[in-house]
């Protein structure tokens, strides 16, 4: 805790004012003047001019009538819920990792796992890009020379689906059925740097008594995650999903560089961030697209305050 | 230890790298602020998004050579992805930084037109001082173009608001290397029976040598294209018969019109004689070719999966410059009229329409620091030199009259040897026509559809697309008569005010003849919506 | 020690395998794309479609990708390196400062204060790109690199505060007296007793920051208009509209984009990966 300081004292300390300065203006002018900018905007016809024009609440009550903004959520909610699965890879990771016996391989394994995450993040998406590309990417030519095109083929002869053809690449991100899979898809096998650390973080805490104890009285290692390690790491478990529930929610830019700012075919791929992004930066409609970051930010505010309220988390 | 070591030496590593980088950029932004000769340099950004081969290079040119007409002025492009285009557009429009001059088209509305750009009206009427010595000394500038510049004109506005630098056409591409072994000579398809025949001939070769190839590189888009082009074939009798006047556009209102009284519909024998065409020119493409993009079908031609394939001008550069083998380009293939089945409903070989050819149009914007200079780069752009200087070394085919088409642009100047083209299968409704057609057309080209199990799927939701699509236009027209209305009566007032000046004038009665149309064109959609039986 | 425990963790060690097994086919599968990245920088498009998969003959190797990439890369990667190293610094120097305020007194409103830097935790940032546009225009910010140097640094002070507060708060007392006792103000005292002590926790800062600028695109992409100043992620955009595609161009360009952090990480290995570890238990 900070020491309490007398009166008199802070009097004569007031020059200690001048350190919160800088800070006080940055968050002033690019956090709180943006945020107030929002609510104020949003009550305008607003094309990101000097001009503008107040509208009360029609803009909200097209929110409401916004059928592409609440099919976007369908869509993020899917993303979500597979993000939520593709967490399992990194946690089997680390615990791969803090099973092994040596701290040498131990730190190995974690440069290794770090490394991607020093390579721009955008030269990873367009390499991932590129594996989707239908005539020239990796995905396709490993789908065919692995034999599970022909088989998805069939399964569509099967079902009837239109997807699918013998003797036609995939095209991954021009197939509105496809398009949510290949997000999905995405960055396989969904080893998260971060995740992993965090991960390893919390397992960090059992000895290698409790181990030893653990293979003495010929438990398995199913039972040994389940019952040791996954109790350990269940705080950080809950953690990364709050973290990553509001992360997604956010995200954007994804879907934005793949699909483009419509979303991609039938803007399967469109989601919520991405909607604000296109109703300003695309259709100029800058004061609609500030009710909808309003918006954005209740439902998140909102889920906040339901995770802390009843999924509290003990750190 | 070692590891401080280490941590030192990387640390250090950045900070050298900072530092240069900083000096770096630093000298970039001065360099750009002196100029050599003592005066204020003036940089002029031009901004497209023509990414094909070519246009930059001719851009590069084109500033090359205007610095040495003006050495205080230097000429930077910025090309810009076509997918990001529209966004960049209105990022840079909103925030105040657009570039001195714009390519327009790409995500324009009249509304950005006419708060970001300035009108060049005065400067259309304006002889171009850099065509002197030429013919078009002392000529308006719009008459120095093919299409007297209309590619840069808006009704809608009734300004001029740009400079249409190049024209264009759609043309088929061959390998004639390819189709030299195939058919042993380098005779290119003229009727659509040959183009017919050599893509059996085509598939027939492909067995016997047992290489994967197709006849004809198709996409979302070149398949479109290519698509498109002959559905129009066999609508040119049913788009006069439902056009009164004989005009050679049709409306979007007058064809709805039509659907609407049962003068046509998809079931209509030119209607279905058109879809056909689509399905059987679909089965020489690559199967599912509607799932794939623009990039694809270029790859397998250049990659020589194909033997043909169907695109504009634009890629013309593209395509010669990354095939390994000869190019040959020729005219569409059309049904004639002497046809045992599709020659019922047409005229013939269709006829690249002229004047409304001309693309890569260039506007000023308001917000340009320089716009003297911006301006007589765009003189320079517009004039015979720029021209041939833009046609040279793009092998775009050049919209400046006087200027030599350079050999490899010369099949892509316009063929007016032909007919007007029919209405096209996507109908000039709007998106949501587009969107009906487009999601049904897999039942038209895949290999389990039919033109009926196309025809009877889309049936149901048509007509309704195009009411909606209808209604879109009868708002929009109804605002650009409001718009215009303040605009006549402004041009009136001046007119009045400054009965001497002859140009208040005539703009006054180009505002009035604007109004006039945009009224006429409202009522005629208001109408055919509301006697929609 | 006893016959069992020396066989069981011999059983142990035998039984490691399995994990390796399986960490190096996960994190074969994870390297993937920088493994065909290298590989495919080294061929043209011809040589890549008749052999996708496996490096090309090095007396093929196609240097002039790398070249060409060359010439396309090392400004944006300059640009780069301009704005995320001063944003990290900047924004630690800032945040520093703020968290000795809140961290050394409780001085009169500094809860009122602190709670203006806590509310913003809860501010989403996707909600804020279109206002601060606006800002920034405002402000004639707009196709500058000093936008995103401010943007970095005002974008890490809650996070960096939030952190060094706790930290600074935790330095012995005694330290900071005695150094009042020998009349340090202060600044002094954030230099000599500060600093020296929070260096793990100023590196994990650092890198979390440095990484975070690095790597976004979205704001450069809005706010830079001239190829001149363009950093990393908006020439690789621009660089993913071409139409006619040289893969192996563009992956020597992708190589060359991530190479300077690569150099940097080969040094600070380890400073990277406690940094990372501990800003992962924190975040």
């Amino acid at each position: 805790m900070s020491a309490v300081i007398s009166k008199r004292k802070a009097l004569y300390e007031w020059k200690i004012y001048l350190f919160l300065v800088p800070s006080l203006v940055l968050i002033g002018i690019f956090s709180y003047v943006p945020a107030f900018s929002t609510i104020y905007h949003s009550f305008f016809r607003w094309s990101g001019g000097d001009a503008k024009e107040f509208i009360g609440l029609t803009n909200f009550k097209t929110i409401l009538g916004d059928t592409v903004f609440w099919n976007s959520f369908v869509t993020i909610g899917i993303l979500v819920l597979a993000n939520i699965v593709k967490m399992v890879p990194s946690i089997f990771m680390a615990v791969c990792i803090h099973r092994l016996k040596s701290d040498q391989w131990q730190y190995y394994y974690r440069v290794l796992v770090v490394l991607p995450m020093i390579v721009p993040s955008l030269v990873i998406l367009f390499i991932w890009k590129f594996f989707f590309n239908p005539t020239q990417g990796v995905l396709n030519q490993f789908l065919d020379v692995t034999g599970i095109k022909g088989f998805l083929v069939e399964l569509d002869q099967i079902f009837h689906w239109g997807i699918f053809f013998a003797d036609v690449p995939i095209s991954w991100l021009g197939t509105p059925g496809l398009i949510i899979p290949s997000l999905i898809i995405w960055g396989f096998p969904w080893i998260g740097a971060v995740g992993v650390l965090i991960y390893l973080a919390g397992l960090q805490s059992i000895g290698t008594e409790v181990y030893e104890a653990a293979e003495l009285d010929g438990v398995n290692s199913l039972q040994k995650f389940l019952h040791i390690e996954f109790p350990l790491i269940m705080t950080q478990v809950r953690i990364s999903i709050v973290l990553l529930v509001i992360g997604t929610l956010q995200s954007y830019g994804l879907q934005f560089l793949l699909l483009g700012s419509n979303g991609g075919p039938g803007q399967k791929g469109m989601v919520p961030g991405l909607w604000m992004f296109a109703k300003a930066f695309s259709a100029g409609e800058f004061g609609y697209a500030c009710a909808l970051g309003l918006f954005l930010f209740l439902f998140i505010l909102a889920l906040t305050y339901i995770n802390n309220r009843y999924v509290r988390v003990d750190k | 230890m070692r590891e401080k070591i280490l941590n030192t030496i990387g640390i250090g590593l950045l900070a050298v790298c900072f530092l240069i980088a900083v000096v770096r950029i630093v000298f970039i932004r001065y360099q750009s602020k002196s100029a050599p000769d003592g005066k204020q340099r003036v940089e002029l950004r031009i901004a497209h998004w023509q990414l094909e081969n070519g246009p930059r290079d001719a851009f590069e040119a084109l500033a090359r050579e205007y610095n040495q007409l003006n050495p205080h002025v230097n000429v930077v492009q910025i090309p810009i992805p076509e997918r990001i285009y529209g966004n960049w557009l209105v990022t840079q429009l909103v925030g105040g930084t657009p570039p001195d001059l714009i390519q327009l088209g790409n995500g324009m509305t009249d509304e950005r037109l006419a708060r970001f750009f300035m009108p060049l009206s005065e400067l259309a009427d304006l002889p171009n001082p850099h065509n002197k010595g030429t013919p078009f000394e002392g000529k308006p500038l719009r008459d120095t173009f093919a299409d007297g510049m209309q590619g840069g004109y808006n009704p809608n506005l009734v300004e001029f608001y740009g400079v249409p630098i190049s024209g264009k056409s759609i043309r088929m591409f061959y390998n004639l290397d390819l189709l030299r072994q195939i058919t042993g000579s380098e005779r290119l398809p003229k009727t659509y029976d040959e183009l017919i025949a050599l893509c059996k001939r085509t598939r027939e070769y492909a067995a016997e040598k047992h290489v994967r190839m197709v006849p004809i590189a198709g996409s979302r888009y070149n398949g479109g294209i290519l698509m498109q082009a002959l559905f129009t074939s066999q609508t040119q009798k049913l788009r006069e018969r439902i056009t009164p006047t004989g005009i050679l556009i049709t409306p979007a209102s007058t064809l709805a019109d039509g659907l609407f009284h049962n003068k046509w519909s998809l079931d209509s024998p030119d209607a279905r004689s058109g879809l056909a065409l689509m399905r059987e020119v679909a089965q020489y493409m690559q199967p599912g070719f509607m799932q794939l993009l623009r990039d694809d079908a270029m790859l397998l031609f250049v990659q020589r999966g194909a033997l043909m394939i169907t695109t504009g001008s634009w890629d013309a550069t593209s395509i010669r410059q990354e095939s390994p083998f000869r190019i040959g380009v020729g005219a569409i293939p059309y049904p004639t009229a002497d046809h045992p089945v599709y020659g019922r409903f047409t005229y013939g070989s269709i006829a690249d329409a002229e004047g409304s050819s001309a693309g890569t149009v260039f506007g000023i914007t308001r917000a340009s620091k320089h716009p003297k200079e911006a301006r007589d780069f765009l003189q320079f752009l517009g004039s015979v030199r720029g021209g041939q200087i833009w046609t040279d070394n793009s092998g775009w085919i050049p919209s400046v009259m006087g200027t030599r088409t350079p050999a490899q642009a010369v099949p892509f100047l316009p063929e007016t040897n032909g007919y007007v083209a029919g209405f096209s299968y996507l109908g000039e409704g709007g998106p949501d026509v587009g969107r009906v057609v487009d999601s049904n057309l897999y039942s038209l080209v895949g290999s389990y559809g039919s033109v009926d199990q196309f025809v009877s799927e889309t049936r149901q939701s048509y007509r309704a697309a195009w009411i909606s699509d209808l209604q879109r236009n009868r708002r929009i027209q109804a605002d650009i008569l409001q718009r215009s209305d303040t605009q006549v009566a402004s041009f009136l007032w001046l007119a009045r005010k400054h009965p001497e000046n002859a140009e208040s004038q005539r703009k006054a009665d180009l505002a009035l003849q604007g109004a006039d149309a945009s009224e006429r064109t409202f009522s005629f959609t208001d109408l055919v919506l509301n006697s929609q039986p | 020690m006893s016959a069992a425990t020396l066989s069981a963790a011999g059983a142990r060690r035998k039984r490691d395998w399995p994990k390796h097994l399986c960490i190096l086919a996960l994190l074969g599968i994870e390297l993937l794309p920088f493994y065909m990245m290298m590989q495919i920088s080294m061929k043209d498009n011809h040589a890549f479609f008749g052999n996708p998969w496996l490096p090309a003959n090095p007396f093929h190797w196609v240097w002039e990708n790398w070249v060409y990439a060359g010439r396309l890369i090392l400004p944006y990667v300059a640009n780069s390196i301009v704005v995320s190293v001063s944003a990290t610094v900047g924004c630690l120097v800032v945040a520093l400062l703020a968290a000795y305020f809140f961290a050394r007194y409780r001085m009169p409103g500094s809860n009122i204060l602190w709670s203006l830097f806590l509310v913003l935790m809860l501010l989403p940032s996707v909600a804020n790109i279109v206002p601060l546009f606006a800002v920034l225009k405002g402000l004639n910010l707009l196709n500058t690199l000093w936008a995103l140097i401010i943007l970095g640094v005002a974008g890490g002070q809650v996070f960096c505060i939030y952190l060094l507060r706790n930290f600074i708060e935790d330095i012995p007392k005694d330290l900071f007296e005695a150094a009042e006792m020998d009349g340090a103000t202060h600044f002094q005292q954030l230099q000599t007793v500060v600093i020296p002590m929070s260096g793990p926790i100023l590196g994990t800062l650092a890198i979390l920051q440095f990484l975070s600028s690095w790597n976004d695109y979205l704001m450069p992409l809005i706010v830079l208009r001239d190829p001149e100043i363009f950093t990393i992620g908006v020439g690789l955009i621009y660089l993913d509209g071409e139409y006619v595609k040289q893969w192996g161009r563009i992956m020597a360009s992708f190589f060359l984009a991530s190479i300077p952090l690569i150099i940097i990480f080969l040094f600070t290995m380890k400073l990277f990966v406690r940094g990372l570890s501990a800003g992962a238990v924190k975040g």
